[in-house]
């Protein structure tokens, strides 16, 4: 192995995946939790778009952008090969290391704070009342459906189910970056 | 390259555009076989939230029912499963793109995603007011040109 070889491959790519994963993870999650807190000491607005919401759209970006991040870094630390196949590897991980640590903090932070589901529950409801049009069924519905994702086996399933759909994503954009900034390199 | 290669570098494209037309059926969401509308933490709905928050008077309802994801992310699951059927079938415009113009496409993919983010603040600020249709014009554009760029991806190499 050549000096240039050793240097190139002495920056470590899953330390990279790794650090990034947590970092948007943590990030996301903990949005999500302060805007909960937001929401729960506000008034009921009687519009869709409240503060989870709001919250909702910048975790949403950021997650599906980890990837690209990623796969940038990783690229700029000393790797400037990349197949697209090593790109998708990276989406993969890191939409793992994402669902992992959202799944984790957000199972602690239930523990620290046990109001914490109640609060959302209960300023969800008091916002849909405050909506025209309403059924009472749907604010059941709606209900039945947050007391659901609070439960440790329902925070498990929607992890396992949204992280196929947030690895997709994070292929997609990991790609990109792969486009953007790797040098080519067969698969 | 040998006839077996040739036939796979042939088939894959295919492979990928079916792939992201089965994942494009799924943000139609429960609609596509249910009559009454589900809960909200049906599966389809989870699937896609840790993307999109699929706001109830942001989102296409399909046939009556709320769809999986959000107009915008309609619009962009749509454009990526458009791109991916446009490269399969008409292989050689993304390569004249590319050799002609490289990483164009690229570049244009995070262009249409810097106006997304433009879009979505020029609305919150009160500058102007998007619709279900506006947002998903615009997400169609960024799943077009994110798909379309990375078309190299989808085809399998021999060594």
């Amino acid at each position: 192995m050549s000096d240039q070889e050793l240097s190139q491959s002495s920056g470590s790519p899953f330390s990279i995946i790794l650090l990034y994963g947590l970092i948007f993870g943590i990030v996301s999650t903990v949005l999500q939790i302060a805007m909960g807190y937001v929401q729960i000491n506000s008034e009921p607005s009687g519009s869709f778009f409240g503060p989870t919401a709001i919250g909702g759209v910048v975790t949403c970006f950021l997650t599906a952008f980890a990837g690209f991040l990623a796969v940038r870094a990783i690229v700029k630390e000393g790797n400037p090969v990349m197949s697209f196949g090593q790109g998708s590897l990276v989406g993969v991980q890191i939409a793992l290391v994402i669902t992992v640590a959202s799944v984790a903090l957000s199972q602690v932070w239930y523990l620290i704070d046990p109001g914490y589901a109640d609060g959302i529950i209960r300023s969800t409801i008091a916002n849909m009342e405050q909506m025209p049009n309403i059924p009472d069924e749907a604010i059941d519905s709606t209900v039945e459906s947050l007391q659901k994702q609070f439960t440790l086996t329902g925070v498990l399933q929607t992890a396992a189910i949204s992280a196929v759909v947030l690895m997709i994503v994070n292929v997609l954009t990991s790609l990109l970056a792969v486009k953007l900034f790797a040098q080519k390199d067969e698969f | 390259m040998t006839q077996q290669s040739l036939g796979v570098q042939r088939v894959a494209p295919f492979l990928a555009a079916g792939f992201f037309t089965l994942l494009w059926i799924f943000t139609l969401g429960p609609g596509v076989y249910l009559e009454e509308a589900p809960i909200l933490s049906h599966w389809h709905y989870i699937a896609f939230s840790s993307v999109c928050h699929a706001l109830a008077d942001r989102t296409y309802l399909f046939d009556g029912i709320q769809m999986a994801v959000n107009s915008r992310c309609f619009g962009i699951f749509s454009g990526v499963m458009w791109g991916a059927w446009l490269h399969a079938l008409i292989p050689w415009f993304a390569v004249w793109i590319e050799e002609t113009w490289p990483k164009r496409l690229a570049w244009m993919a995070l262009v249409w995603f810097a106006i997304q983010v433009v879009d979505v603040a020029g609305n919150q600020g009160g500058l102007w007011v998007n619709t279900l249709d506006s947002r998903a014009i615009l997400g169609f554009g960024f799943g077009l040109f994110l798909v379309y760029s990375i078309q190299e991806a989808f085809h399998f190499t021999s060594n």
